[in-house]
């Protein structure tokens, strides 16, 4: 190596692709390689002797020379960066040499050269960075472009929400109107064929407030502007009150609907309660929709994940139409059913299992189905719960009473008595026709003390278990008492006056189905508790009337409603008339505040339904004004209740931070209209 | 080692790196548009493991560093280190760059090579200089990585020369540290011209 002749060392340094340039002490020039004067435009070796400074001008004072100058005295080697020192020699692309848009972008280190010799010398070695500074320039430029189009889609997606908000303002408002005013028309006189069409309008109002709903529920989700609530809850009444609501339309198709909530461990629980009813709902709802006949079965399940976290178990099977196997994983998309044809002969969005989906997710879970065309179809989803500190207790355990269920569901039946077994008692069940007749002598022996029999089973059948039963109790002291398990719509006229007649004996009650465990525990302790209780006559569902009989002191005028729509104003007075109310009606804030000044010393109105969103002053200003100004000061305490199309969430605790003392979602249900009325006119 | 510097050497010592860094804070301006100030608060010798402990940076922490290697009268390795956060501050205080960076181009790398190489340079020109000693030193080149990956060249038995460099720029102080990592050999050698140095210059004032 050391012997390598001199011309293969020119030869080689000539054909380096960086640049050379070796100096002496004077810093005259000693060497330049040829990729020097390619892209300095000097002559090979004519510049040798010559001082650099004179040579290239700039050098002369630069940090370069001062890097020579340490190398040649010191022997200090040094790096010049792109970044601090560019272009510190006047060097040029090739083909355009002395073009200043054409400057080599450089990186040059400096060092003596390491050799015995009386002179030093010194190495400068230049690199072309040009490509990697032209890259930087270019990340740079898309890095600033990534966060400007970033910025401009947070900014388009904010007034997308905003124009959600909005719509869901607009639209509610008019579908409000046609809900309130059907309800009205409703009320008055109507012949047969009117009341028909009426009927039909209600439905569609009601199907397109539906249809809105969902489609606002799967914007929210997909902008990520749903949020999941966390407050403590029920587990098992939320699910109960759910499957009721939903068992009345099974039960006018003659499906029957069991809830098996036997495996629910933990009831106490925190996390949204109406985010899961919404996903019951509408797995109910499609499982209704789609089964002709049969059940609908519904179990539950808690387990536990650790010390703070459940996980909830849902399955929801019917025997109705079921989905091809292929087609099940497509169910979750966004606009799909299983056909078009489906689609027209069923109705709906195509946005219910999606967004089922989607809050299942959201809640740390998942749904998934199993199902074949013809053989029904089974949906399980399950969530992510956290548990509550605080722990209801199990409901207390009975003696070991001998139990009959007879029931014409074998589901049903088996639930009932998986549950009853639960708690401590001895059960007996027959869901045979022929098995029931065995049981007559039982019966008759008094072998039972309560028997929990379904009503819808066939009526010989039911006559005999009756007669039998007369028989048990002419000899007994004990009568056995028998729980009818009924449904809501109450069966056959027939059944029904029987039922009626039935039910006047002492030792007869009654259950609705679908039966959900609390109200069939407390069934059971009143059966057990009370021997001579009088005949009473329970339903589970409460009746709207019951609620809202006029009294005489709601003549007078208590109510301000301030609204600014007019059919909305009709529709709100005609509920109040329907309950009895009086009310005076302000068409914005100024004119509520106008009314409530002047009636503050006689009469004052003891409760104003506020409507949120409204010209010249709105329901908050209005509010916040009554609170606060001295104008006010005997009417500062009245109640008020928000009535607003906003539904989107934050809407309610904006209203109480204005000084509201409650809430309501408009269209308005007149049921809650009247139980909030109630509540705050007594408050 | 039989014996170590006197208060007095050490104060010595700062005193010519100070004169030093001086030198590279003068090039450092003339480089940026930032006026930047370097003053070495702290000199010590001590063994690489206390060196280490000294450093203050977590077995985690990703450390950016320049190093030159030395040999000749005495032989190792120069290192000046930053914690990663500083060094990516440093450049980008240097360079004049508004937004704040997350990590370092490749010619953002070479530019804090750069600095090292002004700043250890300076140091190794006081040591020439003043000591009289006579070194050969390499090109700088950049690592990055935990304090185990920065020390790998050296074992804890080795020597470090610690010195504390502080950075003030008008908006920021940024600390850095430099660490002369020698045999214990070297070691004794560089003491001896220390010594030398000092006898020296009291010798001149005494006479």
């Amino acid at each position: 190596m050391a012997n390598l002749p001199n011309n293969i060392l020119y030869a080689a340094l000539n054909q380096l692709s960086v640049g050379i340039i070796i100096i002496d002490e004077q810093q005259q020039i000693v060497f330049y390689n040829q990729w020097v004067s390619d892209h300095s435009g000097l002559s090979p070796m004519q510049q040798e002797g010559k001082s650099l400074g004179i040579v290239f001008p700039q050098y002369l004072g630069s940090r370069l020379s001062s890097a020579c100058e340490s190398a040649l005295t010191l022997g200090l080697p040094s790096r010049l960066s792109n970044t601090f020192n560019p272009t510190p020699l006047p060097l040029y692309q090739k083909n355009f040499l002395g073009n200043d848009n054409h400057l080599i972008q450089q990186q040059i280190s400096v060092k003596k050269i390491a050799i015995d010799s009386s002179t030093p010398l010194c190495q400068i070695v230049i690199d072309n960075v040009t490509h990697m500074v032209k890259k930087e320039q270019t990340l740079l430029k898309l890095a600033d472009e990534n966060k400007s189009q970033r910025h401009k889609a947070e900014v388009a997606n904010k007034s997308k929400s905003q124009f959600l908000a909005n719509m869901s303002h607009e639209i509610r408002t008019p579908i409000n109107g046609v809900l309130g005013m059907l309800t009205l028309l409703n009320d008055t006189q109507l012949s047969q064929t009117q009341r028909h069409f009426s009927k039909l309008a209600t439905v569609s109002a009601e199907t397109l407030l539906h249809l809105i709903n969902d489609i606002l529920d799967f914007s929210k989700i997909e902008a990520g502007k749903l949020d999941i609530e966390n407050v403590a809850f029920n587990l098992g009444d939320c699910i109960d009150e759910t499957v009721q609501t939903m068992a009345i339309k099974a039960q006018m198709k003659d499906i029957e609907v069991i809830v098996d909530s036997t495996s629910l461990i933990d009831d106490s629980v925190i996390g949204d309660p109406s985010r899961l009813k919404q996903i019951i709902s509408n797995l109910l709802s499609n499982a209704i929709k789609f089964t002709e006949k049969g059940e609908i079965n519904i179990k539950i399940k808690t387990t536990e994940i650790d010390t703070t976290h459940l996980k909830l178990l849902v399955n929801v099977s019917d025997t109705g139409i079921g989905i091809p196997t292929q087609k099940c994983a497509d169910l979750f998309d966004a606009f799909t059913q299983v056909d078009a044809s489906t689609t027209r002969e069923y109705g709906g969005t195509g946005l219910g299992l999606t967004i089922v989906r989607q809050l299942c997710q959201l809640m740390g879970g998942d749904i998934e189905v199993n199902s074949q065309q013809g053989q029904g179809s089974e949906f399980t989803f399950y969530l992510v719960l956290d548990k509550d500190t605080h722990i209801t207790l199990p409901l207390p355990t009975f003696n070991e009473k001998p139990v009959l269920v007879i029931d014409s569901s074998v589901n049903n039946g088996e639930m009932v008595s998986r549950q009853l077994k639960l708690w401590g008692l001895n059960v007996e069940l027959c869901s045979d026709n022929a098995e029931v007749k065995s049981l007559y002598g039982k019966i008759e022996k008094n072998n039972f003390s309560v028997l929990l029999l379904d009503a819808t089973i066939d009526s010989l059948l039911l006559e005999n278990i009756l007669i039998s039963l007369a028989n048990a109790n002419k000899s007994q002291l004990n009568k056995t008492q028998v729980i009818f398990l009924t449904t809501m719509n109450n069966d056959s006229a027939n059944k029904s006056a029987l039922l009626t007649s039935l039910m006047a004996k002492e030792n007869m009650h009654r259950l609705t189905k679908p039966i959900v465990t609390k109200s069939l525990h407390r069934e059971l302790t009143l059966t057990f508790s009370s021997e001579n209780r009088k005949p009473e006559l329970r339903s589970a569902t409460k009746l709207f009337t019951s609620q809202t009989v006029a009294e005489n002191d709601n003549e007078h005028v208590k109510i301000l409603l301030v609204e600014d729509n007019r059919i909305n104003q009709e529709v709100a007075l005609g509920l109040l008339r329907k309950m009895g109310y009086k009310a005076d009606v302000a068409k914005n804030g100024l004119h509520a505040l106008e009314l409530l000044g002047k009636r503050q010393f006689s009469k004052p109105y003891q409760l104003v339904l506020m409507d949120c969103q409204m010209p010249e002053m709105d329901g908050y200003q209005a509010t916040v004004a009554i609170r606060s100004e001295d104008k006010y000061q005997l009417s500062r305490q009245i109640n008020i209740i928000a009535m607003t199309a906003n539904t989107m969430k934050g809407d309610q605790e904006k209203c109480l931070a204005a000084g509201m003392n409650d809430y309501l979602a408009k269209p308005i249900n007149p049921s809650l209209l009247a139980e909030k009325i109630a509540f705050w006119l007594a408050h | 080692m039989q014996d170590n510097l006197t208060p007095l050497e050490i104060d010595a010592l700062t005193e010519i790196f100070n004169i030093g860094i001086g030198r590279a804070a003068h090039s450092l301006n003339q480089m940026v548009s930032q006026t930047v100030d370097l003053t070495i608060p702290e000199i010590e010798i001590l063994p690489n493991k206390e060196a280490k402990q000294k450093l203050d940076f977590d077995t985690e922490m990703e450390i950016s560093a320049v190093t030159q290697r030395f040999s000749g009268d005495f032989q190792g390795q120069a290192l000046l280190m930053f914690s990663k956060e500083n060094g990516l501050q440093l450049v980008g205080l240097l360079l004049g760059n508004k937004i704040p960076i997350e990590d370092l181009s490749e010619l953002e790398q070479d530019s804090l090579v750069e600095i090292g190489n002004v700043i250890l340079n300076a140091c190794f020109g006081t040591v020439i200089n003043f000591l009289q000693s006579s070194i050969s030193i390499e090109m700088p080149e950049f690592v990055q990585g935990n304090i185990n990956k920065i020390f790998t060249y050296s074992s804890d038995n080795d020597w470090s020369l610690y010195i504390k460099v502080k950075f003030s720029l008008p908006s920021q102080q940024i600390a850095g540290h430099i660490s002369f990592i020698m045999d214990i050999t070297s070691l004794e050698v560089f003491q001896e011209s220390v010594r030398k140095f000092v006898f020296g210059i009291t010798n001149k004032a005494g006479s």
